[in-house]
């Protein structure tokens, strides 16, 4: 019970601004939503996929945009990645292994 | 043995997601293991209240269409343990639940351990409302005290009566009233049917009833679940009526206008004031 005192004692005086913020998040998610193409939810978590073969990620803080200009479109990826700074040897241990063995591989070869 | 609980009502904007968040997160502080379905596919908003929605990855048709698994698109509540909220999809197709698909999740979710399932009906009679009963061994009617509303629930009773899997094998859905947005005052005055003329209508066991409270907008405006807000109104009368849920016998509260002494009524009564 105590967390709820914290939720709602935070801004006691003002939970409407809680619900503002909150809002306009989900909105801008829908509106994008409702435009973009059929294949995008998929390629987005495919994209997702991915990524987090190599780094661990937070897929909650993706966004990711479709921007149609008149003579081109873009695709913007923006991705915080979990940990703070990724260095080569901070990626996922698992994924560092083949590669070592792939490394050896070809000198072997 | 899982337990599926579909929180309906025919009529819309009566209080079923309010109620489905509530209830499911009262089980699960009452220790159960207790996932939220929401049906509403193409207008969800139980990750709204729950104050989920940032964490959506992958939804209810998802996992349908096997896009992703269950575990995946299962969020697990970060506030109350044993809580795990399944989030509709926002896709237009609104047969995207399949009969089979919602059965295997069920299943799937029954075989994980879940000890209640709560459904969180959309309005109307249609496919999405259909499906989100079909597989109900209880069935929580939101009601409000209005006449559209009250005519609305004994039409849901029917369908629940000849139209779900256990009334076609000849079973029966347990079923209870909630009355929710009630207002003792404006009962009293004679401006709004009270809790027995409802319960003589319908004839449904009462579950609870819930006051109109301003706690539970504030409750939405954060995305807690009211049921977490112990000092309202709204949110006791929850917790009793999950209590009742589970066998407890709870006299009913909030039913009648709370007197004010003379000093609250200087001073205001803060706690059980109604809208
Ligand atoms: N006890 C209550 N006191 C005050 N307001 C309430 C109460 N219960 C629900 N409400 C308000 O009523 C509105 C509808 O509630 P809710 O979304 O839970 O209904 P619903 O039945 O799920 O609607 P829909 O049919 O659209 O799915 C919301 O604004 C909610 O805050
Ligand atoms: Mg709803």
């Amino acid at each position: 019970m105590r967390l709820f005192d914290y939720i709602f004692n935070r801004q006691e005086k003002n939970t409407a601004s809680q619900a503002k913020d909150r809002l306009q998040l989900v909105v801008a998610h829908q509106r994008f939503a409702q435009n973009q193409p059929d294949y995008f939810p998929k390629m987005q978590r495919e994209i997702l996929e991915v990524i987090r073969k190599y780094v661990d990620i937070d897929e909650t803080e993706l966004s990711m945009q479709l921007d149609q200009n008149e003579d081109c479109s873009i695709l913007e990826l923006n991705l915080p990645l979990t940990a703070k700074k990724v260095q080569t040897n901070s990626l996922k241990s698992k994924n560092n292994k083949p590669k070592a063995a792939a490394r050896k591989k070809v000198k072997e070869s | 043995m899982a337990k599926i609980i579909v929180v309906t009502s025919g009529k819309g904007g009566v209080g079923k997601t309010t109620s489905s968040a509530a209830i499911g997160t009262g089980l699960a502080l009452r220790g159960h293991r207790t996932a939220i379905v929401d049906f509403d596919v193409g207008l969800r908003n139980l990750d709204l209240i729950m104050g989920c929605e940032r964490r959506v990855v992958y939804d209810f048709v998802n996992v349908i269409n096997e896009e992703a698994s269950l575990k995946q698109a299962l969020i697990r509540d970060k506030r109350t343990e044993n809580l795990y909220i399944l989030p509709a999809s926002q896709t237009r197709d609104k047969d995207a639940l399949s009969k089979e698909g919602v059965e295997r999740v069920l299943n799937e979710l029954a075989n994980d351990g879940f000890e209640y399932i709560v459904c969180d009906s959309p309005a109307g009679i249609e496919h999405g409302a259909l499906m989100a009963l079909y597989f109900a061994d209880a069935a929580i009617i939101v009601t409000n005290p209005e006449v559209s509303s009250v005519r609305d629930s004994d039409r849901i009773l029917g369908i629940l009566q000849s139209k779900s899997r256990r009334a076609e094998k000849g079973e029966h859905v347990d079923e209870y009233l909630l009355l929710t947005r009630y207002n003792p005052a404006r009962v009293s005055r004679g401006e709004m049917l009270g809790v027995e003329d409802v319960k003589e209508i319908l004839a449904v066991p009462l579950l609870g009833v819930i006051p109109e409270s301003q706690s539970v907008l504030k409750a939405s405006n954060v995305g807690a679940p009211v049921i977490l807000d112990p000092e309202s109104d709204a949110g006791s009368a929850y917790m009793d009526a999950v209590s009742r849920l589970l066998g407890e016998e709870k006299a009913h509260r909030f039913i009648n206008e709370e007197k004010k002494g003379l000093l609250k009524r200087i001073f205001g009564g803060k706690k059980h004031e109604t809208v």
